[in-house]
């Protein structure tokens, strides 16, 4: 919350004040470009989440960060200082990498220790902080085990301490959660940011899992073949997806293509006719599934009649692929026991009108 | 096919050129008997074929068949084989013929057998009536010329101080090329019962000797690639560097040539000994005697006069070198084997 | 289906075993054992008598010749591996460190020398380090040198000559070892400020060390049991213990002797090496873990 409302008067104001910029950032491969023309800039204390389809690019630009790449073009700041084509070591970052990257052959208390003796702190600094590490992802018990002793949730937490240690400047997560089970890695996801938040780092964030984008974020850069299509906090990202390619990426949505008529109504190819108020012109509308109700009646917005083409139980909501005048969309809704529709069933719902978003058709 | 073509030809060539009843039975004396030999392999068996079996063959049909190999190894192939030996013929140095003579498997020839014996110099059979002799090669001292200006004169002369560095000799582990200890022994004083004087001169000569040659081409090289200035080699086979543009000089001890003689010998119960003595005839005939020193320049053992150019050559070429041919009691030079291996051992890898 | 192929599977790995258990114990062990019996044969002329004797081993004992051979074979044999070590491992860890396909070709070059026979290889080296070699002409063509020098027939020139013919098991066995490290952990020492070099004495090395005692091992037992090598490049000068053994057996004929000599070499190499081992693995372990709380 405290990042969203002072964003756009820090970004105005304050430049010196970030902790990491990247500035029209790109990296070719030979002729493939990975990525093209990042920029971005993190205050103190911010996560900022880079979410994409694998292979957007959003790896390359955190290791970019890191200095395991280095840019074709374009500058990466830490602390204001140009890090562009400094090695790794010379870095003020910490990283949790997807694997963990825990060394093998040492203990955790080592693991941890590691980059504070590379940092030349004395030894029984280090042994504070080291303890202090380990009560702070709450294993203070597992010191001297080894890493092929731990479970996959206890490795990530000693990666996290680990990374940590070193009071870095900037924290930077690779796909954290991907080698943990669901359960595991909503509790992880939670535990995480608050362990961020009590120690005030700067993180940045990579995953393709929009979830966890929405829920960790304070702002997320929304990644696409090595472009940035948006960058937005979470709120900003889902209700005013800026391409359809955000749109659809983040949560469950239907696009129909058409046009806006002069008298501001949305017609689709199909025939489909939503009324509105929306500027003229051809566009795609974004339609959530909770803007489709069920409804016998369309008080709350156009009444239509709707057959059932697909009908999939999520435990507690059933998602409903529908047919409505040759258009598919998408519904979530909640159905008594034993009453789910099947494919061929007819429903009436209505379409709230009012969230609805027009995007202009320049996009692909 | 080849064999009878060749007998039309033989036997019209000598109904022209001789008396034709004589030739006739000549002809037909050991025409069908193939008799095996041993071989030395490369050069040597190709001049004996040359000067011994090629002519033989022409004269009374008797063909030789060298079988090239090891001698050590057709050693252990004959006493194993001792029913069905694999060779009628076999030749050795004089260390394997000890082992012969201990397997009781060869014949005795002499001069009533094969009339040629009676040529053999005097001191060169040293097995009584058992082998024949027909080649010998010496281990002497020899030196580059190009580098070592001061000539060496006997065997001790290894340990001079102006070689520091650049000497080769043979390996001990050879019971022929390591005669040289007996040259060193009896310069200074011992024999072959005390060789403690020889081992004294390899302890002072030790940091002359950069190597222990494992073999007598591995020697060769060393010279050859200027790698050794002096040491200890075959006499032959410093002839060969010679020819090759090396100058090595061939150093002739004033008191004595420490030689190993090769034989031929006739194995026990071999079924043509008249075939065989006919061999050994020819092979101590001038034509076959210059045989073994026109190839390799190794000396011989007869009272063969020696071509001028031949003689220049030759370590054993008048009366007076032969009188320096020294006696050795092969029995005991092979039962001390071990320790002279242990001995030099110890004195040069330390 | 499920059990069938369960099993066969518990059946395989003893018949798969037994054709190498079978030829190990008929052409390995049984003449190894009736090597161990020889050596306890009193006479010294091939294996002919009976009884028992410890004559052959305390003759190697008495005599301080055969005991400073041994010491120098081994001091060879370290100083051959460790050489070795030294120049194989980064071969082996960048090879490691290439894609497969390009490691492929690489790694044939670099255990070409191994299908090469040993005779040519040593008179090659003969070629090159005479007094009228490759590397003589070169110097003093340079002018670096005024006359030629003696290189062959000296140790020196034998361990070069060991260390070429065996640094390929070296290359080989780190580059195995090093393709199991996962270049991730590289990256995360150099994210928490470990420079190149502290990567690779703390990460590296450490986590290495199983090819590491594999490469040192194979090529000092090599080194030490080599003997073709010492006899015509070391002039058979240089002592090692491998041509002794050598000469007693081929030359003299004197088994027992010979089998004294290298069940000596064999339970000291496995000694020497089984020391070595304990103690590399605990020094390089010990640089990735100097830190414990």
């Amino acid at each position: 919350m405290r990042a969203l409302s002072k964003e756009h008067e820090s970004a105005m104001h304050r430049a010196e004040d970030y902790v990491v910029e990247l500035r029209s950032v790109s990296k070719q491969y030979g002729e493939t470009v990975a990525v093209a023309n990042v920029s971005l800039s993190a205050r103190r204390g911010e996560l900022v989440c880079f979410l994409g389809p694998s292979g957007c690019g959003k790896t390359t630009t955190l290791r970019m960060v890191a200095g395991f790449v280095e840019p074709t073009s374009g500058m990466v700041s830490i602390n204001n200082i140009d890090m562009t084509h400094q090695p790794p070591y010379r870095r003020d970052t910490g990283m949790v990498f997807q694997s963990y990257a825990l060394f093998p052959h040492m203990t955790v208390a080592e693991n941890i220790a590691f980059g504070l003796e590379n940092l030349k702190w004395p030894r029984h600094k280090r042994e504070q902080r080291v303890e202090e590490m380990l009560r702070l992802v709450e294993l203070p018990h597992l010191a001297q085990r080894l890493p092929g002793q731990l479970s996959g949730g206890q490795q990530q937490r000693i990666a996290l301490a680990r990374a940590l240690a070193m009071r870095p400047a900037v924290l930077l997560l690779d796909e954290p959660f991907s080698n943990l089970d669901a359960q595991l890695r909503i509790r992880m996801r939670e535990e995480l940011r608050e362990v961020i938040r009590s120690v005030d780092v700067t993180t940045l964030f990579v995953t393709h899992d929009q979830e966890e984008a929405l829920t960790m974020s304070d702002r997320i850069v929304v990644m696409n073949a090595g472009q940035v299509e948006q960058l937005g906090t979470p709120g900003e990202i889902y209700e005013a997806p800026a391409t359809s390619f955000v749109a659809q990426f983040i949560g469950w949505c239907s696009l129909l293509r058409g046009t806006v008529g002069p008298d501001g109504a949305f017609t689709s190819t199909a025939g489909l006719r939503l009324v509105g108020n929306w500027s003229a012109g051809p566009g795609t509308a974004v339609i959530r599934p909770e803007q489709i109700k069920l409804s016998t009646d369309g008080a709350a917005g156009v009444y239509l009649q709707a057959r059932v083409l697909q009908s999939n139980y999520y435990g507690g909501a059933t998602r409903i692929v529908l047919d409505v005048n040759g258009e598919q969309l998408t519904m979530q809704e909640r159905f008594p026991f034993g009453r789910h529709p099947k494919p061929g069933d007819l429903l009436g719902v209505t379409i709230n009108t009012n969230e609805i978003r027009i995007l202009p058709t320049n996009d692909s | 096919m080849k064999r009878r073509e060749f007998l039309k030809v033989a036997t019209v060539a000598a109904a022209g050129v001789l008396a034709a009843p004589y030739v006739q039975a000549q002809s037909k004396k050991f025409s069908g008997i193939t008799l095996r030999v041993n071989g030395f392999g490369g050069l040597y068996d190709e001049a004996l074929r040359k000067a011994v079996a090629a002519p033989l063959e022409d004269k009374c049909g008797l063909r030789i068949q060298f079988i090239a190999g090891a001698t050590s190894t057709d050693l252990v192939k004959l006493i194993a084989n001792r029913d069905n030996p694999p060779f009628d013929m076999f030749m050795a140095d004089s260390p394997y013929m000890v082992e012969l003579l201990k397997a009781g498997m060869i014949q005795e020839v002499g001069a009533s057998d094969v009339r040629n014996v009676q040529r053999i110099l005097p001191g060169f059979r040293e097995f009584g009536d058992y082998g024949v002799p027909f080649s010998v090669a010496a281990v002497v001292p020899v030196y580059n010329s190009k580098y070592i200006k001061q000539p060496l004169a006997s065997y001790s002369d290894i340990a001079r101080a102006d070689l520091a560095g650049r000497a080769v000799i043979p390996a001990p582990t050879f019971d022929t090329s390591s005669l040289y200890l007996l040259g060193l022994a009896e310069e200074n004083g011992g024999s072959i019962t005390d060789m403690a004087p020889a081992y004294k001169v390899m302890a002072a000569a030790k940091p002359n000797i950069v190597a222990l040659a494992q073999a007598t081409v591995a020697e060769l090289q060393m010279f050859q690639n200027e790698e050794a200035y002096a040491g200890f080699f075959w006499d032959g086979r410093a002839h060969e560097l010679r020819t090759k543009g090396i100058p090595i000089v061939t150093v002739v001890p004033p008191q004595g040539v420490y030689s190993i003689t090769t034989y031929i010998n006739l194995i026990k119960g071999m079924k043509y000994p008249e075939a065989a003595h006919a061999y050994v005839e020819q092979l101590l005939s001038d034509q076959g005697m210059l045989a073994l020193p026109q190839a390799l320049r190794e000396s011989v053992t007869t009272d063969v006069d020696l071509p001028e150019e031949l003689r220049r050559d030759l370590l054993f070429n008048s009366p007076q070198r032969n009188a320096l041919k020294k006696k050795i009691d092969w029995q005991v030079w092979i039962t001390d084997r071990s320790a002279r291996i242990e001995q030099v051992n110890k004195i040069i890898r330390s | 289906m499920k059990h069938s192929v369960l099993s066969r599977r518990i059946v395989n790995p003893a018949l798969l075993l037994a054709p190498m258990v079978l030829l190990l114990a008929g052409f390995l062990v049984v003449p190894v054992l009736g090597l161990l019996r020889s050596s306890f044969l009193p006479g010294s002329h091939l294996l002919e008598g009976g009884g028992f004797s410890l004559q052959q081993y305390i003759r190697f004992f008495s005599d301080s010749y055969y005991s400073s051979v041994l010491l120098e074979t081994f001091i060879d044999g370290f100083a051959v591996s460790l050489i070795c070590l030294l120049v194989g491992f980064p071969v082996g860890y960048s090879l490691a460190r290439l894609p497969p396909l390009e490691r492929r070709w690489r790694t044939i070059i670099a255990i070409m020398p191994l299908t090469l026979s040993l005779v040519v290889i040593v008179f090659g080296w003969l070629i090159v380090l005479g007094r009228n070699g490759v590397v003589n002409s070169l110097f003093i063509s340079l002018g670096i040198f005024s006359s030629p020098k003696q290189f062959l027939f000296t140790r020196p020139a034998v361990l070069l000559v060991l260390v070429q013919q065996f640094v390929p098991f070296m290359i080989l066995s780190v580059m195995s070892v090093v393709t199991q490290i996962h270049p991730v952990l590289e990256q995360a020492a150099a994210n928490l400020r470990a420079n190149r070099f502290t990567t690779f004495r703390r990460i590296i090395i450490p986590l290495a060390v199983p090819g590491i005692l594999v490469g040192f091992n194979l090529v000092f037992v090599l080194s030490i049991s080599a003997f073709v090598t010492p006899r015509l490049v070391g002039g058979a000068r240089i002592a090692m213990l491998g041509s002794l053994i050598y000469e007693r057996i081929m030359s003299e004929l004197n088994w027992p002797s010979g089998a004294a000599m290298a069940f000596v070499l064999f339970v000291s190499g496995f000694g020497f090496t089984a020391a070595i081992n304990a103690l590399i693995a605990s020094r390089l372990i010990a640089g990735g873990k100097r830190y414990a709380v």
